[in-house]
């Protein structure tokens, strides 16, 4: 059977037939696993998320109803599910208190420079709390309500993490540049001494 | 009074809601870097799924139905259904007038045995043990190679196992109090010996004595009340 449409391959989904669920895998899978990497602290947490996120898609798919798109409701399957493995991990959410960072290390100009990979592999390097809300919040776009409402915090804790989270990324972007700088110099020095 | 009343604000309020205004575009660009981002994962997770949903984690609840189905398992195993399996006509008994013809006949009947009206009871019966067991075997043995056997100086090869086999019944009754007569082909191919017709359970057996059999039954007189 060829699931030429979404439709056929929900139907064929929801009714547990490996071919079917194995091409919704592939159709969906690089997106998910995209949400994925955001969500988790490195690689392998991110495959984790992704096989229990596609496990629960296909032990719920018979619920899906038609009235939204099966990719908003696969990929909503996905953001809950990295919730719960973070929930799962630490209980409770152990949001970090607030460092001494500088008020403002990076300028605006700075930030909007980075690539896609290097914001990615900044956003991996965020405490579980910081992380979280700053996806759900910056990227996915929910309102600090909905962020409150989904995490079981305060409406007040989730404006403080976004609000620790960027100065956080700010920090972290401060420090690759600082690092960055100096081994430009040890090479500079290098090359002088050498020549 | 303060009808017309105005007054500039400090210039830094505006330069903090213009802060507010710039970080959030800023943050909005950032996010807008991740639309349509994808990844493709390794061929490994398509696997581990597949195995995730072959063999889902067995939680607490799981394991102890586990537990439990598999001591149903081993008590029907190892229990006699012939003789422990009743049925339940409770049911059946609210929609119909049922005496003991029409019970009988349910009884026998399969695939109304089979249909969920009927629910198998186990009726729980003392487990014997195999000492117990081999003693009761040993005197059924002996008792029949003395009624066989050891009659009038009569000495024949008798294999009272195989005997036992004969006589056991190929069907076992609906209910154990149910007794019907032999025919009568069986009560002449015996002669005159027997006297007394006994009751016997209406069932099948297994043992077949054509008229030119020489074996350990033609040397056994009956006597009547003795047998």
């Amino acid at each position: 059977m060829i699931f030429n449409t979404e439709e056929k391959l929900l139907i064929g989904c929801q009714r547990g037939n490996d071919k079917a669920q194995e091409a919704l895998y592939r159709l969906f899978s690089p997106t998910m696993f995209g949400i994925c990497l955001r969500y988790g602290s490195d690689y392998h947490t991110a495959e984790d998320i992704l096989q229990d996120g596609f496990v629960k898609v296909f032990k719920n798919i018979r619920n899906f109803k038609n009235t939204g798109s099966l990719e908003g409701w696969i990929r909503r399957i996905f953001v809950n599910t990295a919730i719960e493995y973070y929930r799962k991990k630490t209980r409770s959410f152990r949001f970090s208190p607030l460092e001494v960072v500088a008020e403002k290390s990076v300028e605006d100009h700075q930030l909007l420079q980075l690539e896609r990979e290097e914001l990615l592999a900044l956003i991996q390097q965020l405490p579980d709390g910081y992380r979280l809300v700053f996806n759900l919040y910056i990227i996915e776009g929910f309102t600090h309500q909905e962020i409150a409402e989904q995490l079981q915090i305060n409406l007040g804790t989730s404006k403080s993490q976004l609000a620790r989270a960027k100065k956080y990324l700010r920090k972290l972007i401060f420090a690759q540049q600082a690092s960055e700088e100096r081994s430009l110099q040890n090479a500079r020095s290098y090359s002088i001494g050498y020549v | 009074m303060f009808k017309n009343y105005k007054k500039q604000p400090r210039e830094e309020n505006w330069q903090d809601i213009k802060r507010t205004l710039d970080e959030d575009r800023v943050y909005e660009n950032l996010g807008a870097k991740f639309d349509g981002f994808t990844a493709v994962p390794s061929q490994q997770n398509w696997s581990a799924i597949q195995d995730k949903m072959e063999k889902p984690e067995p939680r607490y609840s799981r394991r102890i139905f586990a537990v439990a189905a598999s001591l149903a398992m081993l008590f029907f195993i190892f229990s006699d259904g012939n003789k422990t399996v009743t049925y339940n006509f409770a049911d059946l008994a609210k929609e119909i007038d049922l005496d003991q013809d029409v019970a009988f006949n349910l009884c026998k009947d399969v695939p109304i045995v089979a249909l969920d009206i009927v629910t198998p009871v186990v009726k729980t019966e003392k487990k014997k043990t195999r000492k117990k067991r081999k003693k009761k075997e040993a005197k059924q043995k002996r008792l029949l190679d003395i009624i066989l056997a050891d009659d009038d100086n009569i000495t024949s090869k008798v294999d009272s196992l195989l005997i036992a086999e004969l006589l056991r019944p190929a069907n076992m009754l609906p209910e154990e109090s149910m007794f019907a007569s032999t025919g009568g082909s069986y009560y002449y191919r015996q002669g005159n010996t027997y006297k007394v017709m006994y009751t016997l359970p209406e069932v099948d057996y297994k043992l077949q004595m054509p008229i030119d059999t020489q074996g350990p039954f033609l040397y056994q007189v009956v006597r009547g009340e003795e047998f």
